[in-house]
């Protein structure tokens, strides 16, 4: 069993296979060797951490991405947005956990959340008009005139049918 | 499973639980969009923004959009996001709809090529574009996989004008274009300053030779600064060039294939061009050298380069893919460094000519590693080899003809092959512990005792035989067989099966064991007596002197891949000898 403190001074003990999902942990654990020391996750909260611990816990034993995988084209080319239905049910939250839980994905380093919680958001944006997103995201307009005149002309070229 | 437990109360951090103080939002996925979460998508750093993006520039079929459209859209949220996604050729590179108006398209191709992209234009086929407009089931094209035709329609034109236009900022760039239109990539070739990787493909079979006034039309001034060109690594495929122009010479990485008659050149000249690219690190010249003179007179060619030695220090690959005179000409007059990588691949080869000595002569000059493998098939004679202490290499001889007809003055009898190959690399067959050995062509090592001898006797430190096939055991049925000792030289006593001492493990592959009917003992008996030989205990001499004769090991392993008719029963019998047999079934293994 793993300890593990949260931000909020919360314990969790998990098994070493669950916790090392987390790429982060997982180095941790292999730089500190056997050792009873609980790892401290300043930036995880007790909240975030359960849920987190969940994900890790369902998905145990799956094989994890290869570390020498090509990490651009890792970025930049896999685009399917399919999420499993369990995983749906998972990240169905509201969207402070959501970002909460991006944010501890990339910090805890567990690539196949991180997807599953960035294609989640990319299925939200599809499909709507800035103003849309805007609203959605609670995101403020701050282009300059200068910005506006030019996406107008933008939306010309686009829209000229 | 985990446990939560908490510790120190009071010691909670207070700016998480400040925020949690504050009632929950309700889920925007569920309800209200417009209310304000705490943390937001403002919280994300930018390269999470940017895979969120990314994860939106394919179709979903699942949750179907516009790529190109969701792509423009959240360029134009906010400042950031616009930021975030106009720095990212990539979306934009695989957001071009040919759908869309021509401006549009044009500006996202500017943003799609960065200095960093890898561009391909091939041609197209009829399956793909009708009219010049891409057929419905092909609404997209990703930039990154752009297909064009040339002579297409005036839309598909300026686009492809537009995307020369913009090609020129790329850093690596790789056309694939019909022979017949090399003249419209002049507009592009007119300014490769930026370029660093050109690969150009030549499709179809149109006019090959990629003229050099095209290729660097702009004017080039010869001086003692360094050419403004950043070019350092050219990939010609179905083309050539003359390579005249001093833009070529600071090349690293240099891959020239297939280039066809008309415009290959013999390897004389390929040594003066050679002898100008001191740079270069990778170089890989394959059916590079096929001129017509070489169709005229084969081996007759004249070839007369009889300058200095060309000295390439940074060499780390060769490749040398050609008729075997051209390769042992091009190999007589370059300087390999010890520690590169090197692949020969004579082909035609079709006699033991003085040049296949020569070659051989260079061959023995190499290194050779721990790791060898020798192949024989139909048409080709194959020897690798790797190792901690030697760059890998290789030698394939290929001929046209089958191994045991006759071809041009006299036949190719691959023992002959074989004897002179494994005699050029015996000094180094010492060093050698893994082997693998597989012909897939009859070579009758008991007719061929003195090759078979020659061939055993170096490899000293053999301990895995590897790749016996059923020809392969044949070849080395003395070795097997004590009793068969037929071609054992006069001044040498040694049994062959005393050959290998150090061998422990033998790996069989598509071998059938059993007693083939009227053709004498089985390869299992062959295979049995030369284990039962192996593990005997050493005797003492006949002059009752107690001496050690040096024994040669006892086999350990014996695997097999494939293979048929060794049962339980024989099995237990190479077992009961100390042997171990992987895998460990019946029948078929």
């Amino acid at each position: 069993m793993v300890l593990l403190v949260t931000s909020d001074n919360e314990q969790f003990n998990a098994d070493k296979d669950v916790v090392e999902r987390s790429v982060l942990i997982k180095n941790m654990l292999e730089d500190v060797g056997e050792s009873d020391q609980p790892i401290p996750l300043p930036n995880v909260s007790s909240s975030v951490l359960k849920k987190v611990l969940e994900y890790c816990e369902h998905h145990r034993g799956e094989p994890l991405p290869s570390a020498d995988a090509d990490q651009s084209q890792d970025e930049t080319r896999k685009r399917t947005t399919d999420i499993s239905e369990w995983d749906q049910k998972f990240i169905t939250v509201d969207q402070e956990m959501l970002f909460e839980i991006i944010l501890a994905a990339n910090y805890l380093d567990i690539k196949s959340l991180l997807d599953v919680g960035c294609k989640t958001v990319a299925n939200m944006i599809k499909g709507k008009t800035p103003e849309e997103i805007r609203k959605l995201f609670n995101i403020v307009n701050d282009f300059t005139p200068e910005e506006e005149a030019q996406i107008k002309k933008e939306n010309e070229w686009a829209e000229d049918r | 499973m985990a446990t939560r437990k908490k510790s120190g109360a009071g010691t909670r951090t207070s700016k998480r639980k400040t925020k949690k103080t504050s009632p929950p939002p309700p889920s925007p996925l569920k309800n209200s969009p417009t209310t304000a979460p705490i943390l937001t998508i403002s919280d994300l750093p930018n390269e999470l923004l940017l895979k969120i993006f990314a994860f939106n520039i394919e179709q979903d079929p699942n949750n179907p959009h516009e790529p190109s459209r969701t792509a423009r859209y959240t360029s134009q949220v906010c400042h950031r996001w616009r930021s975030v996604s106009i720095n990212c050729p990539e979306l934009w590179a695989a957001s071009v709809d040919f759908g869309d108006p021509v401006l549009w398209i044009d500006e996202v191709i500017k943003r799609a090529v960065p200095s960093k992209i890898t561009m391909i234009i091939p041609s197209v086929t009829e399956s793909i574009m009708k009219n010049g407009v891409p057929e419905a089931a092909h609404p997209r094209l990703r930039l990154g996989d752009l297909l064009m035709r040339w002579d297409c329609t005036i839309q598909l034109e300026t686009l492809l004008f537009q995307c020369i236009h913009h090609l020129s900022r790329c850093r690596e760039v790789a056309l694939k274009v019909p022979g017949g239109a090399w003249s419209r990539l002049n507009s592009f070739m007119q300014d490769l300053s930026n370029v660093e990787s050109l690969t150009l493909v030549r499709v179809g079979a149109e006019p090959p030779r990629l003229p050099e006034e095209l290729l660097f039309h702009a004017p080039i001034v010869i001086s003692d600064d360094p050419p403004p060109w950043k070019l350092r690594a050219l990939d010609l495929r179905g083309c050539g060039t003359r390579f005249r122009s001093p833009a070529f010479y600071q090349l690293e990485e240099l891959t020239v294939n297939d280039v066809p008659t008309d415009v290959a050149v013999d390897p004389d000249t390929w040594l003066d061009v050679l002898g100008k690219m001191k740079s270069l690190r990778r170089l890989e010249l394959a059916s590079a050298t096929l001129t017509r003179a070489y169709y005229l007179d084969s081996e007759n060619e004249e070839l007369r380069h009889r300058g200095p030695p060309i000295n390439l220090p940074h060499l780390e690959w060769l490749k040398l893919e050609a008729p075997l005179h051209h390769i042992n000409h091009l190999l007589s007059s370059i300087v390999v460094p010890a520690e590169c990588e090197v692949n020969l691949a004579g082909c035609g080869f079709s006699s033991l000519s003085p040049t296949f000595h020569s070659l051989l002569t260079w061959v023995d000059s190499r290194k050779i590693g721990n790791k060898l493998q020798v192949a024989v098939t139909s048409d080709s004679f194959i020897v690798r080899s790797s190792g901690s202490e030697a760059p890998p290499f290789e030698l394939s001889l290929r001929w046209n003809v089958p191994l045991m007809f006759a071809a041009h003055d006299r036949p190719i009898d691959p023992q002959d092959i074989f004897g002179a190959v494994t005699a050029a690399l015996a000094k180094s067959c010492g060093t050698v512990t893994n082997l693998d050995l597989t012909f897939s062509v009859p070579i009758d090592g008991a007719k061929q005792g003195a090759i078979l001898s020659k061939f055993l006797r170096p490899f000293s430190n053999l301990q895995r035989l590897g790749g016996v096939s059923s020809s392969t055991f044949t070849f080395l049925l003395p070795f097997f067989l004590p009793s068969l000792q037929l071609e054992k030289p006069k001044d040498d006593d040694t049994y062959m099966s005393d050959f290998l001492p150090a061998l422990e493990s033998i790996w069989f592959v598509g071998i059938d064991f059993r007693d083939p009917a009227g053709q004498g003992r089985s390869k299992y008996w062959a295979l049995l007596s030369f284990i039962h030989y192996r593990s005997r205990k050493p005797v003492a001499s006949s002059d009752n002197v107690e001496k050690e004769s040096p024994r040669p090991s006892p086999i350990f392993e014996v695997r097999l891949r494939n293979c048929f008719g060794m049962g339980e029963k024989q099995m237990e019998s190479l077992e009961n000898l100390g042997v171990q047999v992987l895998p460990r079934r019946f029948g078929r293994n």
